[in-house]
């Protein structure tokens, strides 16, 4: 009899360990939510109707969530067992999906992070020509 | 001191049980793990359930299943038959001790009786251990045989890489966490962001439960000679162990059929003893007439 009842209260007790893990129904949407975060960080940066300044800070900004951001990712357990290629992506590629903390490493901004990832660095800039093709 | 014919037959077919004992072992005297016995009383838990436990409480689970067991019971009434006989033997022996080789015959007979029936209990018990072991050493075998599939299974699968890919993630964001924090400090946001601040307040927290689930007694770790182990490691020690407590069980058996082969030798010299002294009786019985006794016939 007391056995059974230390059983059960085992059984229990590992049920609300489960339940606990495995509440939230989208796997993935710490991930996501970095993914939204990094464009809209991309879209300030290159944003054509921001001045200086107003891109500055807004970049800054962005920085700063991404870099919180970042920690509920790569802390997020859930997405382990997200069998989304999404997720798979996103590790296999950390220099581009951490922007802020693959970009500290180098002692880079997240901004100057994703443009040195993707090859587009100031001299391209300046040696592109304006103009239809 | 006379004997019957039924005295005579009796030793014979004890000297014919002892053989037998003494032959019995002799043939399994060496036998090992292949070694199948009548007694399958006992049906281990499964490798399946016992992967899922620590590795400490393995080897507990198994011999708990087995103090259940029908098998641990027999070995049970089997060493309380057996306590009782070693008890009247050791009393025979000592009304025995002081007696001539053709005395106290019939306490003799008792003896050899008894002894006879006390390697009979002998050889179940040490039957049903080698039974028992030879189980546990499969049960083991096979968890360990379930932990390299489960292992190299899970290294094949995407999600065991995923992991592999998250830890180096955090590694390295580790490291220049403090970095990231100066620089965004520097930019004018002095104060921790919330997410920041509730998840160094809720670290603390979880590092006091993690060491008081380390210190659990129900999630100690294995330790052999004191010094942790991992579970593969434990059970790869637990059939080393097995493996030596097989040898002495065939050094028991040993031990066992010389010990069967002295009550033969006691038989049959009782046997040779019986014999002899019919013998000289009947001869005593029944004089021969001789030319000379029947002389008085003839005068």
């Amino acid at each position: 009899m007391k056995l059974n009842t230390i059983k059960s209260l085992t059984c229990a007790a590992l049920c609300i360990g489960m339940i606990t893990g495995a509440s939230a129904k989208d796997n993935t949407l710490s991930l996501n939510n970095l993914e939204r975060e990094r464009s809209a960080l991309i879209n300030d940066m290159l944003s054509a109707d921001l001045a200086f300044e107003e891109r500055l800070a807004k970049v800054q900004k962005r920085q700063r969530h991404l870099s919180d951001m970042e920690r509920m990712v790569i802390r997020d357990e859930r997405l382990m067992a997200s069998q989304s290629p999404q997720v798979k992506r996103a590790f296999s590629a950390y220099e581009l999906t951490f922007l802020v903390h693959a970009g500290a490493e180098k002692e880079l901004s997240a901004s100057a992070q994703w443009l040195d990832q993707v090859n587009f660095d100031t001299a391209s800039v300046m040696s592109a020509s304006a103009g239809y093709r | 001191m006379r004997f019957s014919k039924m005295h005579i037959t009796r030793f014979m077919a004890m000297t014919m049980l002892a053989a037998s004992i003494n032959t019995a072992f002799a043939n399994n005297a060496f036998t090992t793990a292949s070694q199948q016995s009548d007694h399958h009383d006992w049906q281990p838990v499964s490798a399946e359930s016992l992967i899922e436990l620590p590795a400490n409480l393995i080897e507990k689970r198994i011999q708990q299943d087995f103090n259940m067991s029908p098998m641990a019971s027999q070995l049970l009434s089997l060493e309380q038959a057996i306590g009782e006989q070693s008890s009247q033997i050791k009393a025979v022996q000592e009304l025995v001790a002081s007696s001539g080789d053709n005395e106290m015959i019939d306490e003799k007979v008792s003896l050899v009786q008894l002894k006879s029936s006390f390697l009979d209990d002998m050889q179940l018990g040490h039957e049903l251990r080698q039974d028992a072991l030879n189980q546990k050493i499969d049960v083991y075998q096979n968890v360990l045989e379930k932990m390299y599939q489960a292992a190299n299974r899970q290294q094949n699968e995407g999600k065991f890489i995923l992991k592999q890919q998250q830890e180096a993630a955090r590694q390295r964001m580790e490291k220049v966490m403090a970095q990231v924090d100066e620089t965004i400090s520097a930019q004018g946001y002095t104060a921790q962001s919330p997410y920041a601040d509730e998840f160094a307040k809720n670290l603390a927290k979880i590092e006091q439960l993690k060491t008081a689930i380390s210190s659990h007694q129900a999630s100690m770790a294995a330790t052999v000679d004191g010094i942790e182990v991992s579970t593969e490691e434990y059970i790869r020690q637990l059939l080393i162990q097995a493996s030596s407590e097989q040898s002495l069980l065939d050094q028991e058996g040993l031990m066992l059929s010389y010990m069967s082969k002295l009550v033969a030798l006691d038989a049959q010299s009782l046997e040779y003893a019986i014999s002899d002294q019919q013998l000289d009786g009947d001869v005593l019985a029944q004089p021969m007439t001789t030319p000379a006794k029947s002389v008085d016939l003839f005068l």
